[in-house]
């Protein structure tokens, strides 16, 4: 592997689940407030989370320098990891409203979806 | 304890969000559905990691894992990451519907009966 082993496939990732939300499932977990204040959340936490495992001074994780942009914020995260957290978390919740769907879900219309 | 710091880390993690469900997310009352949920997505990001270690593209310190590993030199802790990660989300997610859908009905409540008690007597 050469190369931004890390930023292509984090971006490809990124494009992909949107591609299955907008084009195949569309779940209209886009359009839901409750799905970006998830998103917000999501990343408020990993930042300490992610934080912790990626800290320059005693990483649990390390990259290898040329797979990825070398840029990282907040800390010593790799800005890679955000777009992996919002593949990773984002696909979960499109297989959950799915799930939801089929089971028929038991919540109630007319909320903050 | 050095050897556990990731393991740890996901413990907190479940446990900081462990009282959402308690707050209405009602995701762990959902067994079958959470393990469709997060299952099939912890496989296909067990491939790429597979992948990315051995392309060494990322790699773990010997010091902060507890060096049990899976098919493919995948570390136990990227297991329960991809299965903890999720989870937290799910939870996240649900509870802020809950929280919404009970914000909702109470605003609904107040705005149907505004007017003092004189005309409830009448029903």
């Amino acid at each position: 592997m050469t190369g931004l082993g890390y930023t292509v496939p984090a971006v490809a990732a990124v494009a992909a689940v949107c591609g299955w939300e907008l084009v195949i499932a569309r779940t209209g977990l886009f359009r839901r407030p409750s799905y970006w204040i998830t998103i917000a959340i999501v990343f408020a936490f990993q930042i300490p989370v992610d934080g912790w495992l990626t800290k320059l001074s005693a990483p649990v994780v390390e990259y290898a320098p040329g797979q990825l942009t070398g840029l990282r914020f907040p800390w010593n995260i790799p800005v890679e990891d955000f777009l992996f957290g919002f593949a990773l978390v984002t696909s979960a919740l499109l297989l959950w409203e799915l799930q939801g769907r089929r089971h028929g879900d038991r919540e109630p219309k007319g909320e903050l979806r | 304890m050095d050897h556990y710091q990731y393991l740890i880390l996901m413990g907190a993690c479940l446990a900081v969000t462990a009282p959402l469900e308690l707050l209405g997310a009602r995701v762990y009352r959902q067994p079958a559905r959470l393990a469709r949920a997060v299952l099939p997505m912890a496989v296909v990001f067990l491939v790429w990691d597979a992948f990315a270690i051995a392309g060494r593209v990322w790699t773990y310190s010997p010091r902060y894992v507890t060096g049990v590993r899976l098919p493919f030199r995948i570390p136990v802790e990227e297991l329960v990451f991809f299965l903890v990660i999720p989870v937290c989300g799910i939870l996240t997610y649900a509870c802020v519907q809950a929280m919404g859908a009970r914000w909702r009905a109470r605003r609904a409540q107040r705005a149907q009966r505004p007017e003092p008690a004189g005309r409830a007597v009448r029903s």
